[in-house]
């Protein structure tokens, strides 16, 4: 092993074992828990939350006016979105939107760090498709989806910081190998920093060996999602044919005359992720 | 000119009905095949229904008495406190009983085929794989036992996200501070009493004016004191117009009359919906009644020689139990061979907390077939068992024979109701009279002594003039 390789693995080992520090649950993450956990939620004081935030009041914006919410009428103002979108919705906005501004950022590696976001955005918003189709609840579908590549994302973010602190770019393939080899360790202590439930905490680090999992299930409309999220940005990469001959919709029990039907909601899923 | 046969019997379903249908045949020695959709054998009964909700009953009661032992210390679920944990270890439970169920299918060398089976005519049906691919297997003899679904109504729209059925509840993420349950049959009430002890704020919303309403008047009466001591409330006589999130953080059930009641989600329990659509019946011109379910005659065949239903499909009662045993009369009405004795004798079990079951005949029952009976009755606190288990509330009723005190009816209400009613059906069936439960030795203390109490109550009022002889 080089030395720069024991560095870097030396690097990550350490900034596994100070959790806290690495990705502390965002600020407006636990106050939202807070205020969205009392009895009577005030929508005043949520749209006052959220407007201390700028990504967060544009991405609330967006998304109510998006196609696929079919407002009767345009969304003007924050508060009208609020009220339209609901705070199950603003609250998973909020998660993705702190998760891309907070987590799938990688000096230096802008492009990496923002395809595995659009990877996981796109693969919680199939999530919930597949987990409707298939008569289940769709929030644990989601967020499950929704944190998958978060493990990713972190290992991208720390191997940046080493490279910036060692001054020199380290070796591509070597850099794709670390963040593979490192990306359930870091998803895992990101998603119990968070306090995440355990299954989601469980399918989003084991969707590549799902059939393993102890939440197979879950696990597999990771599995599934992240699929299509795939085929979705990058057909070339996945072809329809290829993408519905997964055995993974074979072990969901999702037969080829219902994958069609899933994938007939493409422009939907497409609109709601702003594309 | 048909092929020769693959089978001599294919199952559509391996729920109670197409499972014990083809092990039926199976052992009169026919082969058999059932043709399932999913990887597990047991249909909705193993999946989603009967199984998965008494696991998340049995949680619910844990967290009760959890919660009365603590005595003085607040014990609270949290408000995120995912459901998925309270229902650990009921995918264990799924995955033995379809180990087991695949053995025994395997045992009796019937053939489980994975795949959607449609008919394309009554007597072949194609089989469309995981894979794509596609076969057609010929038999002479059709079983439909496809099950059913939870029944939807235009009026409100399932989501699976803020309106749920009783398939999607199971996979809730989390717990909610409030639901309002639609409906008020055997699955409305049965989730109302689970959420409501687990500490959410149920409020059970229906046309009918009382809950469970072909139940006894004394045992809905029973239900609904159990429900509001656990904080649930029923609302009776209203009808819902609609329902839908309210776009922030409530679900709003808007009734005709203008009432209206918010919670955090809305579960619709209107009963079941037989599995008929993309079965390839527009090929066929099966009856179907009005309520959607295949029309069968006692033999279990229905309007087309050769294809028979049983279980879910075929409506009421709509109980596993049921469907196993219709399952293996249509096995044997299919190959011409006599049926078992006949029993009428199919017992109810409601799993509400606290559970109700009966069997027989009812006291209403009694009195619109103006038959005369005797009714004694036992409360469990006068059982020492029940206070024993710290479950003294509740009630077993024993309906006689007025001239004969031969035993014709049973209805019990408390915990471990399910089972006890079992012994009063055995009575039933071996026609024995009400002494039978006084003369006899049982174990004590049992819930059985429940049995004896009411045996006495019934003796006593018909007069009786030794009583003294019998054991006190």
């Amino acid at each position: 092993m080089s030395r720069e390789s024991i560095l870097a693995h030396q690097f990550l080992r350490d900034a596994l074992s100070s959790p806290q520090r690495l990705a502390p649950l965002p600020r407006i993450c636990a106050e939202l828990a807070q205020l969205t956990a009392q009895e009577v939620v005030d929508a005043a004081q949520l749209v006052h939350l959220v407007e201390t935030d700028v990504a967060l009041a544009g991405e609330i914006m967006r998304v109510a006016n998006s196609p696929a919410m079919r407002p009767r009428a345009p969304v003007v103002s924050l508060r009208q979105a609020v009220s339209w979108l609901g705070v199950a919705e603003v609250r998973n906005i909020a998660v993705a939107v702190m998760l891309h501004g907070e987590v799938f950022v990688a000096p230096g590696h802008e492009a990496q760090a923002e395809a595995l976001w659009r990877e996981a955005w796109l693969a919680g918003l199939w999530a919930k498709e597949i987990a409707r189709q298939r008569r289940k609840h769709v929030e644990s579908a989601f967020l499950a989806a929704l944190m998958h590549r978060t493990g990713a994302a972190l290992a991208l973010k720390i191997l940046a910081r080493f490279e910036r602190e060692q001054g020199a770019a380290m070796d591509t393939a070597f850099f794709g190998a670390l963040t593979m080899e490192f990306e359930p360790a870091f998803g895992r202590l990101l998603m119990s920093a968070w306090n995440l439930p355990a299954d989601v905490q469980d399918a989003a680090t084991e969707w590549r060996q799902y059939p393993r999992s102890p939440h197979a299930d879950l696990a597999g409309t990771v599995n599934a999602a992240h699929l299509l999220a795939t085929h979705t940005q990058n057909p070339e990469l996945l072809d329809a044919t290829h993408l519905l001959e997964d055995p993974v919709f074979e072990r969901l029990g999702v037969f080829p005359d219902e994958r069609l039907t899933l994938l007939g909601r493409r422009d939907q899923v497409l609109s709601l992720a702003g594309a | 000119m048909l092929p020769p046969p693959d089978f001599d019997l294919i199952c559509l379903g391996s729920g109670p009905a197409g499972q014990k249908a083809a092990i039926q045949a199976a052992k009169a020695g026919f082969h058999a095949a059932i043709i399932e959709r999913e990887a597990q054998v047991g249909g909705a009964c193993l999946l989603s229904g009967t199984i998965p909700s008494k696991a998340l009953r049995e949680q619910a009661l844990r967290y009760l008495r959890t919660r009365s032992d603590a005595g003085a210390l607040e014990i609270a679920l949290r408000g995120d406190a995912p459901l998925s944990a309270l229902l650990q270890g009921v995918d264990a439970v799924i995955a033995s009983q379809d180990r087991y169920l695949k053995s025994q299918v395997a045992r009796n060398q019937v053939e489980l085929i994975r795949g959607k089976g449609v008919l394309l005519d009554a007597q072949r049906v194609e089989v469309q794989r995981l894979d794509g691919t596609r076969a057609v297997l010929h038999a002479p003899r059709i079983i439909l036992a496809t099950g059913s679904r939870p029944r939807h109504v235009p009026a409100i729209a399932v989501d699976h996200e803020h309106i749920v059925d009783s398939d999607s509840i199971l996979s809730l993420s989390y717990m909610p501070r409030s639901m309002t349950v639609l409906g008020s049959g055997v699955i409305a009430c049965e989730y109302a009493s689970i959420f409501a002890a687990l500490g959410c704020q149920v409020t059970l919303v229906d046309k009918a004016l009382e809950p469970l309403g072909f139940l006894e008047p004394e045992l809905r009466a029973g239900f609904a004191v159990a429900l509001q001591a656990l904080g649930g409330r029923y609302c009776g006589g209203v009808e819902v117009e609609r329902a839908c999130f309210d776009g922030f953080s409530q679900v709003e059930v808007t009734a005709k009359d203008g009432t209206s009641f918010k919670s955090d989600i809305v579960l619709a329990a209107f009963g079941r919906v037989a599995n008929l659509e993309g079965i390839g019946l527009d090929r066929l011109d099966l009856r179907i009644s009005a309520r959607g379910y295949v029309e069968v005659n006692p033999r279990f065949e229905t309007n087309i020689p050769g294809l028979y239903a049983a279980g879910d499909a075929i409506g009421p009662p709509a109980l596993a139990c049921a469907a196993a045993d219709q399952g293996r009369r249509a096995a044997l009405a299919a190959f011409g061979l006599p049926p078992p004795a006949d029993t009428s004798l199919v017992p109810t079990g409601v799993y509400t907390i606290p559970e109700i079951a009966c069997v027989g005949l009812s006291p209403s029952e009694a009195a619109r077939r103006r038959i005369p009976i005797l009714v004694g009755r036992a409360d469990f606190r006068e059982v020492a068992r029940a206070h024993i288990a710290g479950a003294p509330a509740g009630f077993l009723t024993l309906v006689c024979d007025r001239s004969t005190c031969r035993v014709l009816g049973v209805q019990v209400l408390g915990e471990g109701a399910t089972d006890l009613v079992h012994l009063g059906q055995a009575a039933i069936a071996a026609s024995a009279p009400a002494e039978f439960f006084v003369e006899q030795i049982f174990n004590f203390p049992t819930m059985t002594e429940a049995y004896r109490i009411a045996a006495f109550d019934v003796l006593k009022q018909r007069g009786e003039a030794n009583l003294s002889a019998l054991k006190l």
